[in-house]
């Protein structure tokens, strides 16, 4: 069977203040072509479908399109979990109703896991989805009195369905969680504040594939765990990421092989860095379009760097200074340490009169000062 | 400071009691305060401030308004707060003044303000330190470090408030930094200078005039003439001196021979004098004499005195022995009979023991009798108490059951009188539209009648106008007349000229035709032009007023088409249209009465319904309290019929019936005598031995008293015999002589001082005389006069001499005094100028007058803010992601005395700085938020006993995008890793998504509820 694993759209997601949303739907219809130009049987989505609990009407409305193409039109299942940034029970909206549609969600996790049976050829393949939950939720579906982690969670999970499925056919199992070992960036959102919230990749031994999602770079943890990573660039540091979708294809052995398909976005993010005038004489391969991000290493002050830079590079989103001196307009900095009293006025006139206090005014000063504090006192 | 835990009662929303235990958190160090608008989440932090300082967070608050107004009468409004400083626990109660219901009675009593700070020990103990209102706010003043306004800056940072600090105008911003860098003191230092240049300045000027006066005083302008002064007084001086010595030789010359005449005219005096003296003495001689011969004889007597002495003494002794021995022996017949008496008494007590015996015996019985007769008084007492509450209470039954009917016959008149209110409230609204009605119909139809008479009268005029045009067309019609006749003139006169030059044969001028049939022959002259051109000016002119006035008619008669009164009439409502307006007027009045009186009776509905349901309220309690009292009744009951079986029973033990008095009195008359026979047997026979005793001592006293007055009598005649022998001795005839000559023996002593007086008297007077002549042996006696007049003379003139010199001399002193004084004060002066100087400069520089004209506080309080808006800019950068920082205004040379603190906005993306109110609220809100937590650090850094380890933001999370909540957040996040517990207060849901920990405020009916959820 041949299936597409992708994750991380993050639809609605407004990105230095521009929205993203006519960049999505361009690639969203990019991943329509390549499941015609595939053979795709399964369509698998592994979180993170919105950036937001409450996304914006333009992303639900380009997600039902997408997914009435694909699951409507090219009758092709589709089965979607949510992540840590979706809703779930917004996502997860008739989702009993839809299965009779192809389109299989699953917003909440659930003590019983329910899965998907899909035929190909040589038999059933199970596909088993772990939607995102919070640890919390966890102790309240398996009745847990101590505290939980991501980690403990999932080994509840896996350990719930050996009684109900003992392994005897092809299954691959979808979740977003953060693997051990995995590669982060600045877009994804920490899933506990403090520590990662790690998943060992050991509790998905049984599966023949897991389909990752979460980590935004496509990358394998081992042979049959893999993040497709997401489909657009969605922060400065993924500049560097080549964004994929990867097609999997699972013989009747249960031997999966993975293809990396490119996606080419209508405006690819870039960094640009040199001096002002460099950047804005010398030529461009990539397109005046391009979503960029300047650093500048100009030393001195620079007029409107932004506004003249957006000439010619009309969607430029972020300047950095990588060289800048801080214009010191302070003459009067005091010093760091904390100095006593006479010491900061003896400072004070240097400063402003340019000369010393003369040794004839000392005692004078350090008597006006003591009498001051003693008064306080 | 960490808060532990907080109880809020009846204050803001919560109207009970509300307690937040802040350690279910954890060690979670990042919360959220979430809820609705309006549901309480503020008010935790403002009755946290409350506690904590006796004011709340925003200014906004006032402590008054603090008191919940849902809450009970009865509930008293406390905050009760536990929080931990370091490693110390504390904890706070607070109360507000307050209102409450009394304990006892009706209606409400007013309490103070209260407030009692304890300290937790490690074993939870609470150990009291400071109560008071004031002097706790005092006391956490002291430990937190802070006042309420830094609190409110550094560690709540109030919801819309901290942008204060942002978009502050410099000075504003000053007073902020003050009292959080504690810079007073820098400005008191600039004072202290400034105070200490006008004390030196002061004192300059008063030396400088002291120095003047001084000066002036002596009629000198300078030194130079003092000293110029001084030297001529010293040459006078000198010359006088020299006078003076002159004179003190002549003196000594002249005093010499004087005081010799002196003493030699002395000496004569002396001399007449000692004659006298002797002379005197010599008359006193024989007088001496008599003295000296008397003064013997007494002599003689004192020499007898002392033996005299003895013989009275002897005579003295014996008469008193004769006296006693007379009283004691009275005093032993006494003793003999007294012993007698006692005897006989002794005899009787045998038989009054066997009396005593039947009284004790008797006293037993009585007592027994007694106990039984208490115990039946006891029982009747309580008897007659129990019946008389018994009473009581049937009273009260019957007095309940007629207020119960009272009170219902009135709940029953409150219900008649509520339906006629519903009855009044119905019609209200038909009577009022009634009366819109008929206002609009009286409108309509006095427009009605305005309209009317405006057409009549545009009528009128339109007939004036018409009249008019008649006359007009007439003139015209005229003019027109005149002027075809002039004008036919005219052209009769021209044509006649023109014939006069017609030839026969030749063209005419005008027709060109060669025949001339009938030439014109007109031999008037023609009329003018100029006549025929004021005519058809005077023609247009009419016909121009015949045409305006035609437009006039015209235009009138279009307005009078288009008044139609009889429109109005349509929009009067049918059943007044044929009504007057007086007819009208009436209407509206009484209809306009009628609501009134609607009104009046909907007014007092209100009263009604409050009075019926207290009446409602006073039927329920009375009901209660009727069964009470039954209640009451029947136990009474049970209670008295048990006394009485007991008084029965008691009656029945009683032997006799006697009343307990008569009993008493019996018993204590029988024992008084008892005890009154046992003290009589007591006294018998202590007096029989007494009397025994007393008796033997008297008879022994008797024999002795009589051997000593026998032996004393013969003493004193021997010493008789002795005394008489030495007076014959002594010269004196008899004892009486004797006795009148001791009288006098006291005058020796002064007689023997006037002769030995006399005789020294004499030898002096004898010596002295000798002596005189011996001295003036040969000489004169001198003349004193003429030498006592030369004498004076020389004296005089030395004492002026010398008076001269000594006031010149004193001047001089005074002079050279004054000199030394000035000279000192020169020098004091240029000391002075010296110090002036360096202080001047001090306080000048230190007040502002600089190169940067910058006080020595601003300074400090410039440089504080720089290092404030380093560490602010630090963060702003990061959670900007480089694009804005925060930086001070202005080059250093352009500053005034009174600017300095300003600051700007430094945006990357153009390269210039801008001012912060430029920016969007979301990026106010960040970099608000970083200078907040900036000067939060630097605070905690200078101050060191102060603890911020805990920051609340109050709202603004509303303002921000997705993205720039992320941002915020992870700054957030950042400053809480740093240690800090940070509470977030926000209705924004999705936060709720981003932060785990949070304490959920739950508004209901009754007040809201907390809840936390971690």
């Amino acid at each position: 069977m041949r299936f597409l694993h992708t994750a991380d759209w993050h639809l609605g997601r407004i990105f230095h203040g521009m929205h993203l949303t006519g960049d999505q739907s361009y690639i969203l219809e990019t991943i329509e072509e390549i499941i015609k130009d595939e053979a795709i049987e399964a369509y698998i989505i592994a979180g993170d479908i919105y950036d937001r609990a409450v996304p914006p009407p333009e992303a639900v409305e380009l997600l039902g399109q997408h997914l009435e193409i694909v699951a409507g039109d090219l009758k092709i299942p589709v089965i979607m979990i949510a992540g840590n940034h979706d809703s779930a029970e917004r996502l997860n909206f008739c989702s009993g109703i839809m299965r009779n549609s192809n389109l299989f969600i699953y917003g909440n996790p659930v003590a019983k896991i329910q899965e998907v049976i899909l035929e190909d050829k040589h038999g059933p393949v199970r596909f088993f989805p772990f939607p995102y939950g919070d640890p919390e939720r966890f102790r309240e579906l398996y009745e847990v009195s101590e505290s939980i982690t991501h980690e403990s969670a999932y080994r509840l999970m896996m350990e719930s369905l050996n009684p109900l499925f003992p392994k005897k056919c092809r299954e691959v199992a979808i979740t977003h969680a953060f693997i051990s070992g995995g590669q982060s960036s600045d877009s994804e959102r920490p899933l506990v504040i403090g520590s990662a919230g790690n998943v060992s990749a050991d509790l998905f031994n049984r599966f023949n594939y897991t389909a990752l999602g979460h980590l935004h770079s496509p990358q394998s943890i081992n042979s049959t765990l893999r993040y497709s990573g997401s489909i657009m660039k969605y922060s400065i540091a993924e500049a560097n990421h080549s964004k994929s979708v990867s097609v999997v294809e699972i013989n009747d052995t249960g031997d999966v092989k993975i293809t990396e398909i490119p996606l080419r976005p209508k405006k690819d993010l870039r960094i640009i860095t040199g001096s002002f005038k460099e950047i804005m004489e010398r030529s461009d391969s990539g397109s005046r379009e391009d979503y960029v991000v300047v650093r500048l290493t100009d030393v001195l002050g620079l007029y409107e760097p932004m506004n003249r830079l957006r000439e010619r590079y009309p969607n430029i989103i972020h300047l950095e200074r990588v060289n800048s001196s801080v214009a010191q307009n302070s003459v009067f900095s005091a010093g760091r340490e904390k100095k006593d009293d006479l010491e900061l006025f003896l400072q004070f006139y240097k400063v402003v009169t340019e000369r010393d206090v003369a040794p004839a005014a000392m005692d004078v000063i350090s008597d006006a000062i003591k009498s001051v504090v003693e008064a306080e006192a | 400071m960490r808060p532990l835990y907080l109880k809020i009662q009846a204050i803001g929303p919560y109207s009970k009691s509300e307690e937040i235990d802040f350690s279910v958190l954890g060690d979670k160090r990042l919360f959220l305060i979430h809820g609705p608008t309006g549901s309480g989440k503020t008010s935790i932090l403002d009755a946290m401030t409350y506690a904590l300082y006796g004011d709340t967070s925003g200014r906004d608050r006032t402590t008054e308004q603090m008191r919940s107004h849902w809450a009970d009468e009865e509930i008293e409004s406390l905050v009760e707060f536990e929080f931990a400083i370091g490693g110390n626990i504390y904890r706070i109660l607070r109360k507000p003044k307050q209102s409450l219901k009394k304990r006892r009675g009706d209606g409400t009593r007013e309490f103070n303000a209260e407030a009692k700070l304890w300290r937790i020990k490690e074993n939870g103990d609470r150990e009291f330190m400071v109560d008071g209102f004031s002097d706790v706010t005092r006391a956490i003043e002291s430990l937190l470090g802070f006042t309420s306004e830094q609190f409110r800056q550094v560690i709540v940072l109030p919801q819309g408030k901290f942008r204060d600090l942002l978009s502050a105008r410099s000075d504003k911003r000053e007073e902020i930094l003050k009292i959080l860098f504690g810079t007073v003191k820098y400005s008191l230092i600039q004072d202290k200078l400034k105070e200490l240049s006008a004390e030196v300045r002061r004192a300059l000027e008063d030396n400088r005039l002291a120095f003047d006066n001084m000066l002036k005083n002596e009629g000198c302008d300078t030194i130079e003439k003092l000293i110029l002064n001084i030297s001529s007084i010293e040459s006078d001086i000198r010359t006088k001196e020299m006078e003076f010595s002159f004179l003190k030789e002549r003196e000594k010359i002249v005093s010499k021979s004087y005081n010799d005449a002196i003493v030699l005219e002395k000496k004569f005096e002396e001399l007449q004098n000692a004659k006298i003296a002797f002379e005197k003495l010599k008359a006193k001689e024989s007088d001496i004499k008599n003295i000296e011969s008397r003064v013997n004889i007494l002599k003689r007597v004192v020499e007898l005195k002392d033996f005299y002495d003895i013989l009275t003494e002897s005579r003295l002794k014996v008469e008193s022995l004769k006296k006693r021995l007379e009283e004691t022996t009275a005093a032993v017949s006494k003793e003999t009979s007294r012993f007698e008496k006692a005897q006989q008494e002794k005899d009787k007590i045998s038989d009054a023991d066997k009396k005593l015996e039947t009284i004790t015996q008797e006293i037993i019985q009585l007592e027994s009798a007694r106990e039984i007769i208490t115990e039946i008084q006891k029982a009747e007492s309580i008897i007659e108490d129990l019946e008389s509450k018994y009473s009581i209470f049937t009273k009260e039954e019957e007095e309940i059951a007629k207020k119960q009917k009272d009170l219902e016959k009135e709940e029953q008149e409150l219900s008649d009188k509520l339906r006629d209110c519903e009855i009044a409230d119905a019609r209200l609204s038909e009577t009022r539209q009634k009366i819109a009605i008929v206002e609009l119909a009286g409108k309509k139809l006095k427009d009605y009648e305005d309209k009317t008479k405006e057409l009549i009268s545009k009528k009128e005029s339109l007939q004036e106008l018409k009249s008019q045009k008649e006359k007009l067309v007439k003139q015209y019609e005229e003019i027109a007349i005149r002027r075809s006749k002039l004008e036919r003139e005219w052209l009769e006169g021209y044509s006649a000229v023109v014939a006069k030059s017609l030839v026969p044969g030749k063209p005419c001028p005008v027709c060109g035709s060669i025949d001339h049939p009938s030439p014109a022959n007109e031999l008037r002259e023609p009329p003018s032009d100029a006549m025929i051109e004021s005519l058809r000016e005077e023609e247009k002119v009419s016909m121009e007023k015949l045409s305006a006035i035609e437009r006039d008619i015209a235009a009138l008669e279009g307005s009078i088409n288009e008044i139609k009164p009889e429109l109005i009439l349509n929009d009067i409502p049918l059943i007044y249209r044929d009504k007057n307006i007086d007819e009208l007027r009436d209407t509206y009045r009484e209809t306009k009465k009628t609501l009134e009186e609607l009104l009046s009776i909907l007014n007092g509905k209100n009263n009604l319904e409050i009075k019926k349901s207290a009446t409602e309220k006073s039927l329920a309690n009375i009901k209660e309290r009727a069964s009470e009292v039954e209640n009451n009744i029947k136990i009474l009951d049970r209670d008295l019929s048990a006394e009485r079986r007991h008084l029965e029973e008691l009656k029945k033990r009683t032997p006799f019936a006697v009343t307990l008095q008569d009993l008493e009195n019996k018993i204590k008359t029988l024992k008084d005598k008892k005890e009154r026979g046992l003290k009589w047997k007591a006294n018998v026979e202590e007096e029989y031995v007494n009397a025994k005793e007393s008796l033997a001592r008297a008879k022994l006293g008797f024999e002795n008293l009589t051997e000593n007055y026998n032996g004393e009598v013969q003493k004193s005649s021997d010493k008789f015999r002795e005394f008489q022998q030495r007076l014959i001795i002594a010269g004196i005839s008899s004892e009486k002589e004797f006795e009148d000559l001791l009288q006098k023996i006291d005058t020796i002593p002064s007689m023997d001082k006037e002769i030995d007086q006399y005789k020294q008297d004499m030898a002096a007077a004898t010596e002295r005389l000798k002596r005189s002549q011996f001295d003036v042996n040969g000489n004169s006696r001198p003349d004193l006069v003429s030498i006592q007049k030369e004498m004076e003379e020389l004296n005089k003139s030395l004492e002026m001499s010398i008076s001269f010199i000594s006031s010149a001399k004193s001047n001089l002193e005074r002079l050279k005094k004054i000199h030394t004084e000035l000279l000192k004060k020169n020098k004091e002066i240029s000391d002075l100028e010296e110090r002036f100087e360096v202080i001047k400069d001090l306080s000048d520089v230190a007040n502002g007058k600089n190169i940067y004209n910058i006080t020595f506080q601003r300074f400090v309080l410039q440089s504080i803010f720089e290092e404030v808006l380093e560490i602010s800019s630090g963060r702003l950068e990061r959670m900007s992601r480089g694009r804005y920082r925060l930086i001070t205004t202005g080059k250093a040379e352009n500053r005034r005395i009174g600017g300095g603190l300003d600051l700007e906005v430094f945006d990357e993306y153009t390269g210039r700085s801008r001012s912060v109110v430029t920016l969007s609220g979301g990026e106010a809100f960040l970099a608000s938020l970083s200078l907040a937590v900036g000067l939060a650090d630097l605070v905690q850094q200078r101050s060191g006993g102060i603890y911020l380890d805990t920051v609340f933001v109050d709202e603004g999370f509303g303002s921000l995008d997705g993205e720039t909540l992320d941002l915020a957040i992870n700054t957030l996040m950042d400053v809480q890793s740093s240690g800090r517990l940070v509470g977030i207060i926000s209705h924004v849901d999705e936060l709720k998504e981003r932060i785990d920990a949070r304490l959920e405020v739950i508004p209901q009916s009754d007040g809201s509820k907390t809840k936390f959820f971690v």
